[in-house]
């Protein structure tokens, strides 16, 4: 116990002092996931949707097959992205393996299908009258989506941060296309397991308080977000 | 020029045929009540005059345009018409901006969205209500602050489905005052669904009767559940009460509706040495008078308890002769050939 | 919610420019590399490439990782430059033809590293094969890096040095319950085999960062040492521009020949951890 609280004190020391090399690695997490966070959601919020609101042959297996795609293990996407950007790989000639953009492209992939799937069940769940209401009231078919868009909201805005949460805390992908590069791809995950395995704990510790302070500030996010309109639905 | 052309319409639920309409015409500036059972197809029917649902097979036509059902023809024409529905949903935001809402996909400046929203609230009565969120309204509030959404439109057509049915008693009459007023609005058109004969007969100037998907004759107004007695050929209806109708052409057991033409109704005054119960006759109290083309509408109340409406179309010569006022007891007797006997569905 | 909403996404915007910002630069004098996880965790890189980047302006970026992973990434292609200790297979890496030339750079020493008690008497050896037979004889625990690192491989040459009966993999036949292959780094393995109160191979700087670098006190002991078998050759391979054009040989090149110059050489000599000087200067 001892131990632990030594670690504990000494990484308080640590995060007051603003140690640079500390705040860089959160600033490159920070950078990496938000940009797979918004790269995923650009693309998973429209496809969700669009699953959500049309009808066509085939809806179940797709629905069927982004669940599946929600336990994806991240080292499998990690192995799957690296033989693809690996100099050998198909996309090798763009040189991206262990660069952040090769993070983000795994990261995207790993978040892709959750941000859809949950924008699908946000969607779903949307009160068939809205979609007939808007459309009376005079709305075009990009307004009456973007009210039922709008009706979703909370739902696609926990999908998002549920998406962050993940990527800022997965290990797989940015340890094994990242490659842990000092100053370049170095995670507060990937930092985290490299302290460990040289021994170190006072770098780790703090990193753990700051992951734990993300998704803290996270959830109050979401629940000040769904605070306002969303108490009776 | 008439509002709504509707030729051979048909709308199919998979193996269900909502609704199945030959032809019908609704003129302009109308007060339209649309009445008929659970299931009769008042909402489908709805959907299409609002030009939310195509239908199946046929054409429609309004405001002597054809309707094309493709999304660019269709949402000028679709602007000129609005939807109130049975259990109106509000966005989740502020009463205003629900109301707004309209003229806001119109493309009207805000100060006028806020101008029409405020007058249309005013006219429902919920001015004061406009920073409230809106999805937290009573069924009542609800309702009344949908009618101002749809008027916020400026629409031509106001269609109302079963405005007073998810409404509280006090909002009921509330309600109810706001379509009456509509209907004597100009300019605009109003066609509500309703299950309360005495609803439609108070608000609408026309009724539209559905049964089965199908527009039924006016003789369905007077559409009742009725068990035949096989005894003696005897029919009851009516708070059990029995009518006399000769032979019945055919033997139903339970689960039967009547339907009694309205044109083929007798009313008697309670003229002295009349009054006893005389088997096949009726007792009846009168409850409105009004004159139509060449017949003068009796809405009468033929139930025990009250509220069993019997609708009787009769020549002013015999009102007169029977010196017929609202508020008379009367007795009342169907000819032989007044009721037509529906087959229980099978 | 919306201020907040198009606040992050503005956020979330300048991240994207800052990661452009990150490739252009990429384009720079920077140089990827592999090598071993005890070469970084000692700490001598960080003293080593800023002297470096001093005297060339060429960054280095590291990737630590076991000697078979470093390996893998300069056959892929996927890095400028090797540093590892592993000669053998460095050896065949440059005859396979996916590195130019192996630079000798440095050696530093193997410790078998145990409990002061030296439950299987290992310390009376007379070399570091026969201190891992009475290892094996005594079922003392022993564990394993088994992560196919540089110390991995040198573990299986002992065992077969020992003379001990070994399976394909190289490792004891006769293994359970006392024979513990982890899959982890070195400095988990240090603290794996003091858990166990058992043996381990270590490379002297991981010992030593565990021994001296830490406020928690760390028991084990260095028991024997000292000997051939446990010299441990640093070795650094430009990976060859005629199988991967794409890489930035002249900067590899720039760099192992300043690891072997003069320069070099003295700043690795003169690198001490906890007191203790770590590498030797092994240019040939």
């Amino acid at each position: 116990m001892d131990f632990l609280t030594k670690s504990l004190a000494e990484a308080a020391g640590m995060l007051a002092s603003l140690d640079p090399e500390l705040y860089f690695i959160v600033y490159v997490s920070l950078k990496v996931a938000l940009v797979s966070t918004l790269i995923a959601s650009a693309a998973g919020v429209p496809l969700g949707f669009f699953i959500a609101i049309r009808k066509f042959r085939g809806k179940r297996g797709v629905i069927t097959v982004l669940n599946t795609l929600l336990a994806l293990p991240t080292v499998v996407i990690g192995l799957f992205v690296y033989a693809l950007l690996s100099r050998q790989g198909a996309l090798g000639s763009l040189g991206l393996l262990y660069t952040p953009a090769a993070i983000v492209t795994g990261q995207v992939i790993l978040i892709l299908p959750w941000v859809a799937a949950f924008t699908v069940s946000a969607v779903s769940r949307i009160d068939e009258r809205y979609r007939r209401t808007a459309m009376t009231l005079g709305a075009g078919p990009f307004q009456t989506a973007f009210a039922i868009l709008r009706e979703a909201r909370f739902g696609i805005i926990g999908a998002v941060i549920a998406a962050f949460g993940r990527v800022i805390a997965e290990i797989g992908i940015a340890m094994m296309l990242g490659g842990n590069i000092k100053g370049f791809t170095r995670t507060m995950t990937t930092a985290m397991a490299l302290e460990h395995n040289k021994g170190e704990f006072v770098l780790a510790v703090a990193l753990g308080i700051i992951l734990l302070a993300v998704s803290l500030a996270m959830n109050i996010l979401l629940q000040l977000a769904q605070g306002r309109y969303g108490e009776d639905r | 020029m008439t509002l709504y052309d509707l030729t051979l319409v048909q709308v199919q639920f998979g193996a269900l045929r909502a609704l199945d309409i030959d032809r019908l015409s609704l003129p302009e500036n109308s007060a339209c009540a649309l009445l008929g059972p659970n299931g009769s197809g008042k909402t489908t029917l709805l959907h299409v005059l609002a030009l939310l649902r195509p239908p199946t097979r046929g054409a429609v036509s309004f405001m002597g345009e054809p309707v094309s059902w493709r999304e660019k023809t269709l949402l000028p024409l679709r602007r000129k018409v609005v939807l109130v529905d049975q259990h109106p949903i509000m966005f989740s935001t502020t009463v205003i901006k629900n109301v707004s809402y309209g003229p806001k996909m119109r493309g009207e400046s805000r100060s006028f969205q806020k101008r029409i929203a405020l007058e249309c609230l005013d006219r429902v009565g919920m001015k004061e209500y406009a920073d409230r969120p809106a999805h937290r309204l009573s069924g009542g509030e609800t309702q009344r602050v949908a009618i101002a959404r749809a008027l916020a439109c400026g629409p031509r057509v106001l269609l109302l489905d079963e405005p007073t049915a998810g409404v509280d008693i006090e909002n009921q009459s509330v309600v109810e005052k706001i379509i009456f007023d509509l209907c004597s609005e100009k300019n605009m058109s109003i066609l509500f669904s309703t299950h309360n004969p005495i609803q439609a007969e108070r608000l609408a100037r026309s009724k539209i009767y559905l049964s089965a998907g199908r527009l039924a004759a006016p003789a369905a107004e007077n559409r009742f559940p009725a068990r035949v007695l096989q005894q003696n050929g005897l029919l009851a209806l009516i708070d059990n009460r029995e009518i006399h109708t000769g032979p019945p052409p055919e033997i139903f057991s339970t689960g039967s509706f009547v339907s009694i033409d309205p044109e083929k109704i007798r009313v008697y005054a309670n003229a002295r040495g009349n009054s006893g119960p005389r088997n096949g006759w009726l007792a009846a109290k009168v409850l409105q008078i009004s004159a139509e083309t060449d017949r003068i509408r009796v809405v009468l109340d033929a139930g025990k308890a009250g509220g069993t409406l019997l609708t009787a179309l009769l020549k002013a010569g015999d009102v007169r002769q029977n010196r017929i006022v609202p508020g008379d007891s009367v007795q009342i007797t169907l000819d032989p050939d007044a009721l037509r006997i529906e087959k229980p569905p099978a | 919610m919306k201020p907040n909403l198009s606040l992050i996404f503005l956020a979330a915007f300048l991240c994207i420019i800052g990661l452009e910002m990150d490739t252009a630069e990429a384009d720079d004098k920077i140089l990827t590399m592999s090598t071993t996880t005890s070469t970084e965790a000692s700490g001598l890189l960080d003293y080593l490439l800023p002297e470096f980047y001093a005297d060339t302006g060429i960054t280095v970026r590291v990737m630590a990782k076991g000697t078979g992973a470093a390996l893998r990434d300069g056959m892929d292609g996927n890095v400028d430059i090797i540093f590892v200790h592993d000669e053998v297979r460095e050896k065949q890496f440059v005859d396979d033809g996916f590195g130019t030339k192996r630079y000798y750079v440095m050696y530093n020493n193997f410790v078998i590293v145990g409990p002061e008690s030296d439950p299987a008497n290992i310390r009376e050896a007379k070399n570091s094969g026969e201190a891992f037979a009475r290892i094996a004889a005594a079922h003392t625990p022993f564990v394993s890096r088994g992560d196919d690192s540089g110390t991995h491989a040198r573990e299986k040459q002992l065992w077969t040095a020992s003379g001990v009966s070994t399976t394909n993999a190289g490792e004891p036949a006769d293994s359970k319950g006392w024979y513990f292959a982890i899959g982890q780094g070195m400095g988990v393995a240090l603290i794996f085999a003091l858990e166990k109160d058992g043996y381990v191979l270590s490379d002297r700087g991981t010992y030593l960062h565990y021994k001296h670098g830490r406020s928690e006190p760390y028991d084990l002991e260095v028991i024997y040492e000292g000997d051939d078998m446990l010299k441990n050759p640093y070795g650094v391979i430009p990976v060859s521009p005629e199988k991967f054009p794409h890489v930035r040989y002249d900067l590899a090149d720039t760099f192992a020949k300043w690891l072997v110059s003069e320069r070099g050489q003295e700043v690795i000599g003169s690198y001490q951890l906890h007191g203790h000087p770590l590498f030797f200067p092994d240019a040939r």
